[in-house]
């Protein structure tokens, strides 16, 4: 274990560095294209329709004490109701695998609540609750529930072999089971959920400020730029915007399942080259 | 250690080809293909794009169309319905339709924004943009507006909202609490918000029949408040219509006659729209097409000026919409508004 521990501190960084060369580039690349009009070239299209990234870069700058506002009122309810839903997803997963007779039909329940619709599922809470940021909190909550009590669920129970026989061969109790075997195994699966789980918080936050009678937040006021002939370059600022901000939770996610579950094989240098 | 590292690099030179060939057939299958206007039989194919679902607002088309105004000009008009996420200018520039129906307030905008569109006849000539308030609000004037809850479509509907603020010297984003008001007057009943907004000829109508009377609420026009900016209007892109004048003119005094029938015959109008797209009660379609007439045809006004492109209200949109934040640059009148075709259009009226 401490030898896992150590291989992976000591070829992890260097991993990482090499892993985001290619996507960076990727990325430069396609903007290089696009702001030497090929892009626009390729699909059609004209500079007013996709603004040029510089606009983009100079928009989101000019505007970015508004930006920073918006932003909060988007990030409080996507990181709420995304740690709130993955709670309760996690819950139920420790409900079906104490009562797996009973409990295990409420996993296709979530998974089924989880396939609505956003654009259905926004309207709905929006009537349902007065204040735009509940109606948002719960969109979310119900969106990532599913995601956290399938994965959860998979994690408490995949375990290294024996060791649930070992335990129930020492008469050690569900609650010591738990902590001890179950919980630190579900981990890795839970790492897995959240990073689902950015995304779709991220999405479902801002497709319910289309929906929402509130004027704030960054989905509202890509809707907002875009509808208007002269503001197409605000509203990718704000499109930009949304996404750094995904990567961002996403990139302390990450870092937080790197020190968490460091000894799990996903984060072991053999294990990513080869799969 | 080198194993591995060879194994990643072979990975990365997977993926950099992967990439290439991704851009390579990005670049083979070459710009979409844009729609072309083309000759069904002897008649020419036009396609308006609307702003909204069928109804009274636009009934002078579909009359002109169903009446068989349009084939008599050689055309063969089609009508696209639009919608919450349909932006007709964007549909016109490219070049989905020829003809747009937009306000011309948000016209403006994408003209700033430097599209090639050109507006060629005002069909609504006053504002039909009307905020209620519930009488027990108090809320009589734009200037009562401050602090208090008000709702807009926004989408380009908002700037009359705007200008009206801007008259009372107020912010507009901090003395205002706007409000995304949907498509049902559902947050006015509910007192969700202090001050909905309502078309004239459409949501107030539906507020009447839900068993409110005009004593219940009160009204701001703007048209009183002198924030009146020019809404539904027909624009076209400059270089189209340069290359296809005559057509314009033709499909122009179609319209003109479209409207002409409706105003004088708004039941058989409002079943014709009713039948075009059924997206409301056919009473509510009649009453919407009577409510339209007196911003198509203002009182007092020739019935063959229908369309006309008046330069002062023109011009006092510009300058409002300059003043409250809709461009940032004055736009210039003759870049904007071009009467010539509209002009051509009524030589041929009786």
């Amino acid at each position: 274990m401490a030898w896992a521990r150590l291989n992976a501190r000591a070829n992890g960084g260097c991993a990482s560095k090499i892993a985001v060369l290619p996507p960076l580039l990727l990325g430069a690349f396609v903007i290089f294209l696009t702001q030497a009009g090929i892009t626009h070239h390729i699909f059609g299209i004209k500079p007013l329709q996709l603004p040029l990234p510089l606009d983009v870069a100079s928009a989101f700058l000019s505007n970015f004490d508004k930006i920073l506002r918006h932003a909060s009122v988007t990030l409080t309810p996507a990181v709420g109701g995304m740690l709130f839903g993955s709670l309760v997803g996690y819950c139920v997963a420790i409900l079906v695998t104490r009562y797996p007779k009973g409990g295990y039909g409420s996993l296709f329940v979530m998974t089924a609540i989880n396939s609505a619709p956003i654009t259905a599922l926004a309207p709905i809470m929006n009537r349902w609750f007065a204040g735009a940021f509940f109606a948002k909190l719960a969109v979310i909550t119900v969106i990532s529930m599913g995601a956290m009590a399938v994965n959860a669920f998979r994690g408490l129970n995949d375990l290294p072999p024996f060791s649930l026989d070992l335990m129930k061969s020492c008469a050690a109790p569900d609650m010591e089971i738990f902590l001890k075997l179950r919980f630190p195994a579900s981990l890795p699966a839970v790492f897995t959920a959240l990073k689902i789980n950015v995304a779709v918080a991220m999405m479902g936050t801002i497709v319910s400020e289309y929906f929402a009678s509130e004027t704030a937040g960054i989905g509202y006021m890509i809707k907002y730029s875009l509808k208007i002939g002269n503001q197409k370059a605000v509203g990718w600022a704000y499109i930009l915007a949304a996404a750094v901000l995904s990567l961002m939770i996403y990139a302390i996610i990450a870092a937080a399942q790197r020190r968490v579950v460091a000894w799990h094989v996903s984060q072991r240098l053999d294990y990513r080259i080869t799969v | 250690m080198k194993k591995v590292e060879k194994v990643k690099m072979a990975k990365n030179c997977a993926f950099v080809v992967l990439l290439a060939a991704f851009v390579a057939g990005a670049l083979l299958v070459g710009p979409a293909g844009s729609v072309k206007a083309f000759a069904a039989g002897d008649l020419k194919k036009l396609t308006v794009q609307s702003l909204w679902f069928p109804q009274g607002q636009f009934a002078g088309l579909y009359v002109a169309q169903a009446k068989g105004f349009y084939k008599d000009e050689g055309l063969d008009v089609e009508i696209l319905p639009g919608g919450t996420d349909v932006t007709s200018e964007e549909q016109v520039e490219n070049d989905v339709a020829q003809i747009g129906i937009a306000f011309y307030s948000s016209v403006l905008t994408y003209q700033e924004g430097g599209y090639d569109l050109v507006n060629v006849f005002q069909t609504f000539r006053k504002s039909p943009q009307w905020l209620i308030a519930k009488t027990k609000t108090g809320i009589k004037t734009g200037a009562d507006l401050k602090g208090k809850k008000v709702g807009s479509w926004f989408g380009g509907r908002q700037f009359e909202l705007y200008a009206l603020a801007h008259k009372y010297r107020m912010d507009i984003e901090q003395d205002i609490k706007w409000v995304q008001q949907d498509y049902t007057m559902d947050q006015f009943y509910t007192d969700q918000i202090d001050v909905a907004s309502a078309m004239s000829y459409n949501e107030y109508l539906l507020v009447l029949g839900n068993g409110y009377s005009e004593k219940d609420f009160n009204v701001l026009d703007m048209n009183d408040e002198g924030v009146a900016m020019l809404e539904d209007c027909l624009f076209v892109k400059k270089s189209w219509a340069k290359a296809n004048g005559e057509l314009l003119s033709k499909f122009l005094r179609a319209t003109i006659k479209g409207w002409q029938f409706a105003i004088e015959n708004p039941d058989e109008a409002g079943r014709i729209v009713f039948e075009a797209g059924k997206s409301a009660t056919l009473e509510h379609q009649v009453a919407m097409t009577k409510a339209v007439s007196k911003f198509v045809l203002p009182d007092g006004a020739d019935k063959n000026t229908i369309g006309d492109l008046e330069r002062d209200k023109l011009q006092q949109t510009i300058d409002l919409g300059f003043q409250s934040g809709l461009t940032k640059k004055k736009i210039e009148i003759a870049d904007s508004v071009d009467d010539s075709y509209w002009k051509e259009a009524v030589k041929g009226l009786k």
